[in-house]
């Protein structure tokens, strides 16, 4: 046919090889021409912020992003300056950010994050101690001990805290007042139905409401995959295997090898596989939001969460359902060196402050350093932290923010303010401080990786407790996996900060 | 005659600077990334480690279980869509009343997007405040932990799979039908054969090119796995129900590590084009008909 | 044509409506929770609005409230779907047309090769080019943009855009086109005036298809956006947070999601299924 032409493809092929290989020198150049900009130091107070754009991310919803939203939108007005907030699902939250720092693209000016990631994420942060000392407003002797060590990182304070984590356990008032409650639990048991001391106890408390009381679940625990199960679990772990010395958590400290499945983890986590047949009948399924929303619905008789108010319902009615307790512990402790079980007279309570507590960073990324240091430093400031840490503002549930400073403590009259019940903003803040200043809270793991190991403790947790996997399996295998990783981490590297992070150099 | 030339490969020009650009070489440079590692953006540069990264795959318990799961999708899945599109075209085929309005609605599921469609199943499943137990207790059976027994979330996630994209083999085998010439069924219906005679012994045969076509396409699509697990599972409980391709991304986009994450992606790469060979030579076939 | 008496019509009738009901119940589940207050979605399952539970716009008017969130997604899915639908038809028509009027030779490579290089790239699962694509767009500044996902996107329908174009304008006899150039047209008018009407329901199919699978698009979109260039998709998934799945804001996005390709399939379903059939079916 005449109209078809026999051609040749080549040069098609040839022009366009040509075309790719110009396109993506010029890329190559437009990248190499970027340089980092110089953080420039002003003071603060001179700062004319008219027409500034920040950027800030922050994890998605009612308990990170929506609390700090009118004081964010306050600032914008007393300053001029203008913020996009962007908020990140939670699970995507460390790897958005990466990507973002790894790709050196300037997407956010704020950055709120979890200390736990300090080890990844240090050398793209910058360095806040200049501009914190000195700064009225920053207030940084007001910031208890324990919450500044875990924002520190070689030696530089990278984050400026708006939250100090804890774990916390609580209880359904109500039902642990009702008489009927207390009678029939006392001659079932021997002894008298209060806030739990020991794992025994929760585990006979829950059993006891389960079995008797149609409309309360024993206990709510997070327990599904992807949902930071590993955090309760290591709260959990943590009174079997240590007495406050660091190091028995995660890897022995002198040579990083895995203590994840030492025969105290194994017994912690078999008394917890054991808590599914006396916790709400879908617990597999739960995430501390599904806690949040249905404890206080009078659904359930203990819970375990973080300790932050926002577990009371916003709309602060019946404050009076949730007791607060600190965490309970085994009245046996096993120890490391002698590989024995130790007898305690009391239950080894200990403090975990799982995940550390957001507080805000800024990336070497930004180029408006100067302007994100003063957003920064008021959200944390004292006057306006206790109103976030109070849910001043905030009628949604939840709020993800706990008391981190000495005023947050001090000030009841702030609470009540915030429409708390004086007696359970008292007798909350008495716990989570008594938790925060004990000699012996342990902080959560920050070495670089910090996200990969505890992904992989949360899959080896999670199958255990679904039944997929007996828990001595599912913990040996999460044992060789941080082998695996730290091997390709580098074990030495790994082993110095593991002991820095610790405390230990 | 120049012009011609020129009108001839600017028509194929933009489509293979676009493919070279991002399909080929990025195709080339994870195959690179998987022979070695780098630390991207930490200043790292690229090691090259040989089959280091291939060889770890073979002792990886959590890949080997990955690669399982990812087959168990796609052999259920894609026969279970067969089977049922297959049915629904056939239904179609016959004239149905109502059949133009089925026919749109049969389409809907494979125009959602797969993460709402994971959703959607996640809240119909929830233990307590799902739907599916509920109507399990209206039918007096104990309700089911679908999302933390790792057999029945698995069955959720090929739930939601095989209700997403039974439309795509229905639509295609729907189309086949409607060209499928008309004058042999007629003749055996004449000769007195059943219908499920004409439907085994004449219909079948003739859509046979047309279904190996759309089972592999299926295959080819489904291997990439990714939406719904994350959705609805999460690779939970433990990392039971995860796919290869989740796998790769958490290796590759939460833990960082590029190589091995790479290494991930090209064994799953080999499985499809595994896949895709024969739908390659089928359709060679076919065109060289025309 | 085999006939059916009115009993196995209406059996079959039947049959189908079960179908349809296992199409629309969780559509309908999801939709009826988006006004369900939490209490009543954590109570237990409720079916029927005002019978099992008190519709609320609770959760819709928070979503509302919070509309520059959605109405960011929705304009980058939109603009990152349209743009690559019409590119990757555009640009795939192209090549479909070339691949049907002209020889081609890459060493080789013939016609029917080229076609089936060009098809292959489909199979290509996504995570092996995603990382190399996320480096050549920091390089390039495309990161988290709405065109870098939309350059991505025609890349990734463009094989299938080729592919279902191709065969529309095989079918479009060359006879018109030798006549035509008798009557003296050109290329460009051959194109334009007999190619281009003949193949409209493909192109229209072609267009829909295309714009079905980027809208839907997860894991680029989830890899290559942080914040500015995030999609529906996302904003999605990105209702589950720290503290735990927001059913009732979850419904509600995925039900924006998903209502306008419903539409388009409401709208346009008969006309895309005729295109499909047209061109696929021999």
């Amino acid at each position: 046919m005449e109209n078809i032409r026999t051609g040749r493809i080549w040069p098609v092929l040839k022009y366009g090889a040509a075309l790719c290989g110009l396109i993506v020198l010029a890329l190559a150049l437009i990248g190499a021409g970027r340089a980092e900009p110089e953080p420039e130091v002003v003071d603060p107070e001179e700062l004319e912020l008219d027409g500034v754009e920040l950027r800030l991310g922050v994890e998605t919803g009612h308990a990170l992003g929506d609390p700090i939203k009118p004081y964010v939108e306050e600032w914008e007005e007393m300053t001029g300056a203008s913020v996009e907030i962007t908020e990140i699902p939670f699970a995507e939250i460390f790897p958005r950010f990466m990507t973002s720092f790894h790709a050196g693209t300037d997407d956010f000016d704020v950055v709120i994050i979890l200390p736990t990631w300090l080890g990844d994420m240090s050398q793209f942060l910058v360095p806040l101690d200049d501009l914190i000392e000195g700064d009225d407003m920053a207030a940084w002797d007001d910031v208890l001990p324990v919450c500044q060590d875990i924002v520190t990182w070689q030696n530089e304070t990278l984050i400026m805290p708006l939250d100090c984590d804890l774990f916390m356990s609580f209880y359904n008032r109500t039902a642990f007042l009702d008489d009927d409650h207390r009678a029939a639990f006392e001659d079932s048991y021997g002894y008298e139905l209060a806030p739990p001391e020991t794992w025994d106890q929760y585990y006979d408390i829950a059993e006891y409401f389960t079995e008797q009381d149609p409309d309360l679940y024993g206990a709510m625990e997070s327990m599904s995959r992807g949902t930071q199960t590993f955090w309760t679990g290591l709260s959990r772990m943590v009174g079997y295997v240590s007495q406050g010395e660091p190091g028995a958590l995660f890897f022995d400290p002198e040579d990083m090898t895995p203590v994840i499945n030492s025969p105290g983890h194994v017994r912690a986590l078999e008394e917890w596989v054991r808590v599914v047949d006396v916790g709400a009948p879908d617990i597999l399924e739960f995430d501390v939001g599904d806690i949040r929303e249905q404890f206080p619905l009078n659904t359930g008789a203990l819970a375990l969460d973080w300790a932050s108010i926002g577990f009371i319902p916003t709309d602060r009615e019946n404050q009076e359902l949730i007791g607060f307790n600190p965490i309970p512990g085994p009245t046996e402790v096993y120890d490391h060196d002698t590989g024995r079980w130790i007898e305690l007279d009391e239950p080894n309570r200990v403090p975990y402050m799982a995940a550390l507590g957001w507080g805000a960073a800024i990336p070497v990324t930004s180029n408006e350093q100067e302007a994100a240091w003063q957003l920064i430093r008021y959200l944390s400031s004292p006057e306006i932290s206790l109103k976030l840490v109070s849910m001043r503002d905030n009628y949604d549930p939840a709020t993800g923010y706990q008391p981190f400073r000495y005023s947050h403590f001090e000030n009841i009259d702030g609470w009540v303010e915030s429409e708390w019940d004086r007696d359970r903003a008292e007798e909350y803040l008495e716990a989570t401080f008594e938790s925060l200043t004990a000699d012996f809270v342990k902080p959560d793991l920050r070495i670089p990786g910090a996200f990969e190991y505890l992904d992989e403790l949360d899959a080896g947790l999670t199958a255990a407790l679904a039944g997929e996997m007996e828990p001595q399996e599912a913990l040996d295998e999460v044992a060789d996996r941080w082998d695996a990783i730290t091997n390709r981490k580098g074990r030495d590297v790994q082993l110095r900060l593991y002991r820095e992070s610790m405390g230990l150099e | 005659m120049q012009k011609t030339a020129l009108t001839r490969r600017t028509l194929l020009l933009p489509a293979v600077v676009i493919l070279l650009g991002l399909s080929i070489f990025p195709l080339l440079f994870s195959l690179a990334l998987s022979f070695g590692d780098w630390g991207l953006g930490r200043g790292i540069p690229y090691e090259w480690r040989g089959l280091s990264n291939y060889a770890a795959l073979l002792a990886d318990g959590r890949y080997r279980n990955a690669a399982f799961n990812t087959v168990l999708y796609v052999v259920v899945t894609v026969s279970i869509q067969y089977v049922l599109g297959l049915a629904l075209a056939w239904g179609l085929f016959l004239r149905p009343p109502g059949g133009r309005i089925f026919r749109v609605l049969f389409i809907f599921p494979m125009m959602l997007a797969p993460v709402a469609v994971g959703y959607m199943w996640r809240l119909m499943f929830q233990s307590r405040i799902g739907a599916a137990n509920f109507f399990l207790a209206a039918l007096g059976f104990e309700p089911v932990r679908w999302l933390s027994a790792r057999w029945f979330a698995m069955s959720v996630v090929m739930m939601a799979e095989i209700w997403q994209w039974t439309p795509f083999m229905f639509l295609f085998l729907y189309a086949a039908l409607m060209n499928v010439p008309t004058s042999p069924i007629d003749a055996a219906l004449v000769d007195g054969a059943s219908r499920f005679q004409v439907f085994r012994h004449i219909v079948l045969p003739m859509l046979m090119p047309i279904s190996i076509a759309v089972i592999m396409l299926r295959a080819v699509e489904a291997v990439k796995i990714l939406d719904t697990v994350y959705v609805i599972t999460h690779g939970g409980p433990g990392n039971t129900t995860e796919s290869l391709t989740m796998y790769g991304y958490n290796v590759g986009l939460q833990y960082f590590n590029l190589g091995y994450a790479a290494a991930i992606a090209y064994t799953l790469l080999l499985v499809v084009v595994a896949i895709a060979i024969p739908v390659i030579i089928f359709f060679k076939k076919e065109v060289s008909y025309t | 044509m085999i006939r059916l008496n009115s009993v196995q019509r209406w059996s079959l009738f039947v049959a189908l409506v079960l179908w349809a009901i296992i199409v629309i119940f969780p559509l309908y589940w999801m939709v009826t929770t988006t006004f369900k207050l939490r209490a009543d979605i954590y109570a237990g399952p409720a079916l029927i609005p005002w019978v099992d539970f008190v519709p609320t716009l609770e959760h819709w008017a928070r979503v509302v409230a919070r509309y520059q969130q959605v109405t960011r997604a929705m304009a980058n899915s939109a603009v990152a779907g349209l743009a690559s639908a019409a590119a990757a038809t555009f640009i795939g028509g192209m090549a479909g047309y070339g691949l049907t009027r002209f020889q081609y030779k890459l060493g080789f490579l013939r016609n029917r090769d080229i076609a089936f290089w060009i098809l292959s790239n489909r199979v290509l699962p996504p995570i092996v080019l995603v990382l190399p694509i996320f480096i050549m767009f920091r390089t390039a500044g495309l990161v988290d943009s709405r065109a870098g996902l939309a350059i991505v996107y025609t890349m990734f329908n463009l094989p299938i855009a080729a592919w279902l174009m191709l065969e529309y304008f095989k079918q479009i006899p060359i006879d018109l086109d030798e006549s035509a150039k008798v009557d003296g047209a050109t290329y460009m008018q051959i194109l334009t005036r007999i190619a281009l009407p003949l193949a409209r329901p493909g192109i229209i199919a072609t267009f829909l298809v295309c714009l079905m699978f980027a809208w839907n698009e997860f894991i680029y979109a989830l890899i290559l956006t942080f914040s500015r260039a995030q999609t529906l998709p996302l904003v999605v998934a990105g209702q589950a947070t720290q503290h735990g799945p927001q059913w009732w804001d979850i419904a509600v996005m995925a039900t924006i999601t998903i209502a306008p390709l419903l539409l388009v399939t409401i709208l346009l379903g008969n006309r895309l299924i005729a295109g499909l059939t047209a061109g696929w079916g021999q």
